[in-house]
């Protein structure tokens, strides 16, 4: 298990991430998400021991990982940017990579065919997209405890996010691999991943469980006689709130049936609780957290 | 150790081909010599002389080169994205390619070595020739500790050549200063001038620059040979009395690796991940480097206004490139000023 307790990690004279603690559980696939420049990429690099946390700890299994070889050993990152070596093939970072990972010869051959990818082809000749399948492929060869992907699926037509969806979802299966995910599809996210992090300014502002957390979020549509007032709302955990005269369109946190038996108490004309997607809470999420820093609320 | 093999047998692998080429040209480079100039006995230390002499500047753009190549990835985000993440502790791949690198370093005074064993003339002179390479090894490892310190410290390729050609510059600027001090010293004294040689012993003041040691090392054992050959006698006798660069310069050499090696290396373990993202502000690059080459410079000559124009020029362009802008700002203005005035 991984765990993150309470770090912070400056980047120059820049905060990127502030008290982040979060739980990574074994055998999961675990999403990444936030917006350009929230930390994601800093989170994954810390993790692999590329960066060390100016505060708190990063522990795998109740050790410390920066420059710890045990830790390592157990975790392949794979950046948004591969780097390879000058004319170097995927087999010759596949030699490169075998020398700290044991990496399944068979598998590697059945990826190569399954994403008909020449291994002795100069990887400077391969497509953007071409080159994240040939580093994805060798990430899944080697078979770490954890793998961690930055920005993997970005860039992937999606027959190709298809076979990687089914060649993880068979490694996780068998519980040898947990993956993280980072990434700006959240329809993929949400789709793929079993629970996730939502990374905004810094801070985790959500993390769980991927169905419990999005079960906990309701987009309510209400309208009533009478002129709507936003201190109706003070009583609930209110992400957003768009009034228009008599009607009212809300994103809330909490249980489904408190909120519907204290809105029921308000005599709306209509009221409407619909399911909530990633992509929404997400969206939600940053357009509330800009009002907060621009009300100062 | 199995992770440390690995990395070894993957470098010799991945660098193949630049390593046969680097032992073709230092090989061609030193033997050269001997097949170019036929063996005269009377002449004979010559070919073998010229060689050694190779050896030397071999020695020295070797110690500048290779520790450029050997942590080239520190300065490239997706690089240290490759290798920081590694399961291997950060002390043992630096030692890792700082040995890879030293070993590369020795490789043309195993070369000229191996060259010596050849030339049966040389036979009598086994142990001499062992001495002679000991010191030139010494000092190129020496300098090559020393770049490596400074390579280090840098953030950028860029800054880190700076600072490889800076440690080169450097030492040669500070000796020219320093004679040209001496030698307006001894003219406003003597008044009929004279070399500052005739009144000070600087040879020790040159052989403690590394750049300049091994020629100086060489020099001696050269001419502590010819003696021999001539006139027989005793080698170590003859040849302390060419040197300056006696044994306790030797054990200054040593010192000189050991620190630096293991300065070197307790920064490389504090180097941060982020540290190829950000621009180099250590004090021991531009700040040092900068002061050292204008100081020298303005040293060595502050009357002469065109070369105090190249001088103000070179000072404003170092610091452009620390900057990574052209702009002159007061602090400048005043650093010169105060070199100006406390040499006037």
């Amino acid at each position: 298990m991984i765990e993150f307790q309470h770090v912070y990690k400056f980047l120059g004279k820049k905060q990127v991430l502030q008290d982040v603690n979060v739980t990574i559980p074994d055998g999961a696939v675990f999403g990444l998400i936030g917006e350009n420049g929230a930390g994601k990429s800093t989170f994954l690099r810390l993790l692999s021991g590329i960066y060390q946390c100016d505060g708190g700890k990063i522990l795998l299994d109740q050790e410390p990982i920066y420059d710890n070889q045990r830790c390592k050993k157990q975790i392949l990152f794979i950046s948004d940017e591969p780097f390879q070596f000058f004319r170097s093939s995927l087999s010759d970072m596949k030699q490169f990579y075998s020398q700290w990972y044991d990496i399944d010869e068979e598998r590697y051959h059945e990826y190569l065919t399954m994403f008909h990818l020449d291994e002795h082809k100069p990887l400077h000749n391969f497509s953007k997209g071409m080159k994240r399948q040939a580093f994805i492929l060798l990430g899944l060869a080697a078979s770490p405890r954890y793998l961690l992907l930055d920005e993997a699926f970005d860039g992937l037509d999606p027959m190709m996010r298809r076979y990687f969806k089914q060649v993880i979802a068979e490694r996780i299966a068998d519980k040898s691999m947990s993956v993280i995910i980072s990434s700006h599809d959240l329809k993929e996210v949400q789709d793929f991943c079993d629970s996730f992090a939502m990374i905004e300014n810094g801070t985790v502002s959500t993390s769980g469980e991927m169905n419990d957390t999005l079960a906990n979020i309701h987009h309510i549509q209400m309208a009533f006689h009478e002129e709507v007032k936003a201190e109706w709302f003070n009583q609930l955990d209110v992400i957003t709130m768009q009034i228009r005269s008599r009607v009212v369109k809300l994103y809330v946190r909490g249980d489904e049936e408190k909120i519907r038996s204290y809105l029921k108490t308000l005599h709306p004309l209509v009221l409407e609780l619909l399911p909530v997607q990633l992509e929404e809470m997400f969206i939600q999420s940053v357009i509330h957290q800009k009002e907060v820093n621009c009300h100062g609320i | 150790m199995a992770y440390e093999k690995a990395y070894v047998k993957w470098y010799h692998k991945h660098n193949q081909r630049i390593l046969v080429t680097y032992l073709m040209i230092a090989a061609t480079l030193i033997i050269a010599p001997q097949l170019m100039f036929p063996y005269d006995p009377q002449s004979s230390s010559m070919p073998l002389a010229l060689s050694a002499y190779i050896v030397s500047a071999l020695n020295l753009l070797m110690a500048l080169l290779i520790p450029l190549y050997q942590f080239r990835y520190l300065f490239n985000k997706h690089s240290v994205d490759l290798f920081y993440p590694l399961p291997m502790k950060k002390t043992t791949v630096y030692w890792l390619n700082y040995g890879i690198g030293a070993t590369l370093v020795c490789v043309p005074n195993v070369i000229f070595f191996i060259n010596v064993l050849w030339e049966q003339a040389s036979y009598a002179y086994i142990p001499y020739y062992l001495l002679m390479m000991t010191g030139l090894v010494l000092f190129a490892l020496s300098l090559y500790a020393l770049v490596t310190f400074f390579v280090m410290k840098c953030n950028s390729l860029w800054d880190a050549c700076f600072a490889a050609a800076a440690v080169l510059i450097s030492q040669l600027l500070i000796v020219s200063a320093v004679n040209g001090l001496l030698r307006n010293a001894v003219t406003e004294l003597v008044n009929n001038g004279g070399s500052a040689y005739e009144f000070f012993s600087l040879s020790y003041f040159e052989g403690a620059q590394p750049v300049m040691a091994g020629f100086q090392w060489i020099s001696a054992s050269l001419n502590a040979f010819f003696h021999i050959s001539q006139s027989g006698g005793n080698f170590l006798t003859l040849w302390l009395q060419e040197s300056t660069l006696n044994a306790w310069m030797l054990i200054y050499y040593l010192l000189l690796l050991i620190g630096f090696s293991d300065w070197a290396c307790k920064t490389y373990v504090k180097r941060k991940g982020e540290d190829s993202e950000q621009q180099t502000t250590s004090k021991f690059i531009f700040p040092l480097f900068i002061s050292l080459i204008t100081g020298s410079l303005l040293a060595y000559n502050i009357t002469d206004i065109a070369y105090l124009c190249f001088t103000f020029v070179l000072f404003f362009l170092m610091n452009a490139l620390a900057e990574r802008k052209l702009v002159i700002k007061t602090k400048m203005i005043a650093v010169l000023a105060i070199y100006g005035i406390s040499l006037l």
